[in-house]
């Protein structure tokens, strides 16, 4: 396995682990110093992504005073709400979008639990909303696409195919499948730049990752 | 005389589910509860309605009321802030105000809370062009087909500077001053002892604890009726400037000369 690719590979844990802290709960004074020095990609070659990093980037770059309230406010109207109608917020829950009553824990939950256990992994005692949150599945990409990384390391190219199979049914079925839904409702619902760039980004990547898995399953099977 | 029962209570025929409104299908497997569907809202997909903004006199006012017992400080940064400051001083200046006293407020909030209401305007000293100078952009020219060029965040420095209407509303805080101190001469006459009391413990160089006012003022016999407890005289000293607290209670200048006055008469 060449460098560049497990440079790539590499660059994808890394990408769906701060997509996944992003959702994960609000900017706390660790995330907000590690996103100050962090390097924002300027020219990825895809064009939801440079707008997304740029407009987070800029978001930060502007003077906030009260950076943090702003966007723990922020991340509870976007992703919590106030109302009950099923329509107040983007609600981060793939239950939610994929069932005709908007609700938590229906089918999608139990889709990707039975997933998260097949491959091994279940969620932690703290951890008490439902399995189907972005966070987490964002979080379980992260896994699969580290565990990849670690069978090519070992030039276990049969593991890796496996995993990477398994990652492309996911974004297909799963991540792909409703957040593009929630992409528009973070639109909607929040007011500063950073997690309507968080949109973007996401997005953006979720795409740009399937084409790169597409290409590389379709790859080994033409080889 | 006939047995007539005047009992209100029969446990004949009583069925304990009556005031439920159970159908007896909850048993059924082939049940399934009804849930009423959830419909999108009519104006769902409207853009979201501007909302009229509040006048800053207004939202001033209500800041003001929202951080009771910060008045002062409020009107304080607003005051050095008449003349533009950079955000960086301005941070320094609050710290130093406040000393050792315990807010919930950061300094960084109280600031965002002032601007947000239109106390103070912000003033970017750096615009968009001198950024993009500044910024670090970065590529990784070990492999040109990898390379993606970076930048970092840069925050922009910054100024503060006070509105006419945060102005206004420093200068009113300022004018209940005058006001409190005449209080603790006039209205609040029969108090005296205690104001002047608590006044001497204050002058102390350690200070003066909230504890240590509650023991010398609460059993006072002067507070007996009206009932008047520490607080009020705490919070009447501090209208009138002649208490200030970092932690502990210490005597002002103003209260070094009330206490001055009050003995020589």
């Amino acid at each position: 396995m060449d460098e560049q690719l497990m440079q790539i590979m590499q660059a994808r844990v890394n990408t769906y682990q701060l997509l996944s802290r992003f959702y994960f709960k609000e900017v706390d004074t660790a995330f907000y110093q590690d996103l100050l020095t962090m390097e924002f990609p300027t020219n990825t070659g895809n064009e939801a992504v440079d707008k997304g990093y740029a407009t987070i980037r800029n978001y930060l770059s502007a003077p906030h005073p009260g950076v943090m309230t702003e966007l723990a406010v922020d991340y509870a109207r976007t992703f919590i709400g106030h109302g009950n109608n099923g329509y107040s917020a983007a609600y981060p829950f793939e239950s939610v979008y994929t069932s005709a009553k908007r609700l938590l824990m229906q089918g999608a939950r139990d889709e990707v639990l039975v997933i998260y256990r097949s491959a091994g992994i279940d969620k932690k005692d703290s951890w008490k909303d439902g399995e189907d949150h972005i966070a987490l599945e964002l979080e379980f990409m992260q896994i699969l696409a580290q565990r990849t990384v670690d069978a090519l390391t070992e030039n276990n190219e049969e593991e890796a195919l496996s995993l990477l199979l398994r990652q492309q049914s996911f974004l297909e079925d799963h991540l792909l499948g409703w957040f593009p839904m929630m992409e528009s409702d973070m639109k909607k619902f929040s007011k500063t730049d950073f997690y309507r760039g968080l949109a973007d980004l996401t997005h953006g990547f979720l795409e740009t990752d399937l084409e790169l898995v597409n290409e590389l399953v379709s790859e080994d099977d033409q080889a | 005389m006939e047995n007539e029962s005047t009992s209100m209570l029969s446990g004949q025929n009583f069925d304990p589910l009556q005031g439920f409104n159970f159908t007896g299908k909850e048993d059924d497997p082939d049940y399934e509860e009804y849930i009423p569907p959830i419909e999108k809202p009519d104006d769902y997909d409207e853009p979201t309605p501007v909302v009229e903004e509040i006048p800053a006199e207004e939202r001033i006012a209500a800041l003001f009321r929202g951080m009771p017992g910060h008045e002062k400080l409020l009107a304080h940064v607003i005051e050095f802030c008449e003349e533009q400051q950079d955000s960086e001083t301005v941070m320094s200046d609050l710290e130093a105000y406040r000393g050792n006293a315990v807010t919930l407020y950061s300094s960084d909030t109280v600031c965002a809370n002032l601007l947000r209401a239109g106390a103070l305007e912000m003033i970017v000293l750096e615009d968009e062009e001198d950024l993009e100078n500044n910024e670090d952009s970065q590529v990784n020219e070990e492999d040109e087909e990898t390379a993606v060029e970076t930048q970092r965040v840069k925050i922009a420095k910054f100024a503060y500077l006070a509105t006419p209407e945060g102005l206004a509303a420093a200068a009113e805080v300022r004018a209940e001053v005058p006001v409190a101190q005449e209080k603790l001469f006039e209205s609040d006459g029969m108090y005296l002892p205690i104001y002047l009391r608590v006044l001497q413990a204050a002058s102390e160089e350690d200070g003066l604890s909230k504890k240590a006012i509650d023991a010398m003022v609460d059993k006072d016999p002067i507070c007996a009726n009206p009932r008047r407890y520490s607080g009020y005289f705490v919070k009447a000293l501090e209208a009138a400037e002649a208490m200030t607290f970092d932690g502990l209670w210490h005597i002002t200048d103003y209260g070094k000369q009330f206490l001055e006055e009050q003995s020589d008469i």
